[in-house]
C-alpha cells in the first residue's frame, strides 16, 4: 500500500528522522513515536502519534 | 474547545464531495494554467500541500513523474483517492498531515504547490517557509489563492468568513508577494484569473452557520451596485454571478 517513492521521502514531522515502515504503522525510532496508517494513508500528525516502546 | 483545526475538519468533511464536483473549481482550464505556470515536466516530483479532493494533485500527476497529496481531512483524502481512480492514475501517494511541519526532508520535491489553502492558514508565512524547505534547488514553489483587491479585501474576507467559518483571511496579491520575500524566495511570476460561479451554487457547497446564508445573499445583491466584494457580482438569467479574483504565484527555488 505504501509505495516506494513515499518510503524514500517521508520523514518524522517532529524530528525529521528516518522512519521504519510496518504494515499498519510507521515508527520513528529517533524520537520514539508511532504514526498510524489508516485505510492505507499514513497519518503524520505529531499530536496523534503514540509513544513507541520497542527497540 | 473548538480549535481552528476542528473548524477545518468540520467544514472540509462536509465540503469533500460538493467542493470537488463544483463546476468552477473543477475547471480544467484553471488546472492546466497552474500546471503550465509551474513549468511541470516528466522529471518533476510534486507535493500538493492541503490538497483537498486532489484535483490539482491529479492534474500534475498526468504530466510529472510522481505526486504526493497532503491534507488534514480524511474525508478529503478519501475523495482524492476516488478522483485518482476515476482518472486511472498510479504515480501518486496520499498522506494525512499538517502544512506546518511537513513530514518531508529538505529538497524532497521539485515542485511544491498549494491551491486555495493559504486563506485557511493561521500562519501563512510559516507555511510558505515550510514549502520552500522541502523544495529542491532549481525547483518551483507555487501558491494559488483568492487575491482580493486591497480596498475590497476586508469586505471579501468578512463575506468568506460567513460562508466558511474556517476561512482565516485571503490576502491581496501584494501581500502574497511579500510572503515570498519573507520566506527567502525571489520575486514570483504572477498570473491571474477569475473563478466564475453563481451565488446559489456557491451556497450549496458551503456550510455557513444557520441564518448566515441570507446575509451572504444580501451582500452579493448589494455588491451588484457598488462591487463592494470585488467579485464583479452581476445579475444574469435570474442568478447572481460573480468571479473571484485568483492569483497564481510561481517562484524559482534558487
Amino acid at each position: 500500500m505504501i509505495d516506494e517513492e513515499l518510503k524514500a521521502i517521508l520523514v518524522c514531522p517532529a524530528c525529521k528522522g528516518d522512519l521504519r515502515f510496518e504494515e499498519t504503522r510507521i515508527i520513528c525510532p529517533a524520537c520514539r513515536k508511532v504514526y498510524p496508517i489508516r485505510d492505507g494513508i499514513p497519518v503524520m500528525l505529531v499530536d496523534e502519534a503514540q509513544p513507541w516502546s520497542g527497540s | 474547545m473548538a480549535t481552528h483545526r476542528d473548524a477545518i475538519l468540520d467544514q472540509f468533511t462536509r465540503q469533500a464531495v460538493p467542493f470537488s464536483t463544483a463546476p468552477g473549481i473543477r475547471d480544467e482550464e484553471a488546472l492546466r494554467l497552474v500546471v503550465e505556470a509551474s513549468d511541470a515536466g516528466p522529471e518533476d516530483t510534486v507535493l500538493d500541500v492541503a490538497c483537498g479532493p486532489g484535483l490539482v494533485t491529479c492534474a500534475f500527476a498526468r504530466v510529472v513523474k510522481h505526486t504526493t497529496g497532503l491534507d488534514l481531512t480524511p474525508a478529503m483524502l478519501e475523495r482524492a483517492r476516488t478522483v485518482q481512480r476515476e482518472q486511472g492514475l498510479t504515480n501518486m501517494t496520499w498522506q494525512q498531515g499538517e502544512a506546518i511541519p511537513l513530514p518531508y526532508p529538505e529538497g524532497a520535491f521539485t515542485i511544491v504547490v498549494s491551491r486555495f489553502a493559504f486563506h485557511h492558514f493561521l500562519d501563512p508565512a510559516a507555511a510558505l517557509t515550510e514549502m520552500r524547505r522541502v523544495c529542491a534547488q532549481g525547483g518551483r514553489v507555487v501558491v494559488v489563492d483568492s487575491a482580493p483587491a486591497p480596498d475590497k479585501a476586508d469586505a471579501f474576507n468578512a463575506m468568506e468568513v460567513l460562508r466558511d467559518p474556517s476561512h482565516v483571511r485571503a490576502m491581496a496579491q501584494e501581500e502574497l508577494r511579500g510572503l515570498f520575500h519573507a520566506a527567502g524566495l525571489p520575486e514570483p511570476r504572477v498570473k491571474t484569473y477569475r473563478l466564475e460561479g453563481e451565488v446559489e451554487g456557491l451556497l450549496k457547497r458551503s456550510f455557513p452557520n444557520p441564518g448566515d446564508d441570507e446575509k451572504i445573499r444580501t451582500l452579493f445583491a448589494a455588491s451588484v451596485a457598488d462591487d463592494a466584494l470585488g467579485v464583479g457580482a452581476r445579475p444574469e438569467g435570474g442568478e447572481i454571478r460573480f468571479g473571484y479574483p485568483v492569483a497564481v504565484l510561481v517562484a524559482d527555488r534558487g
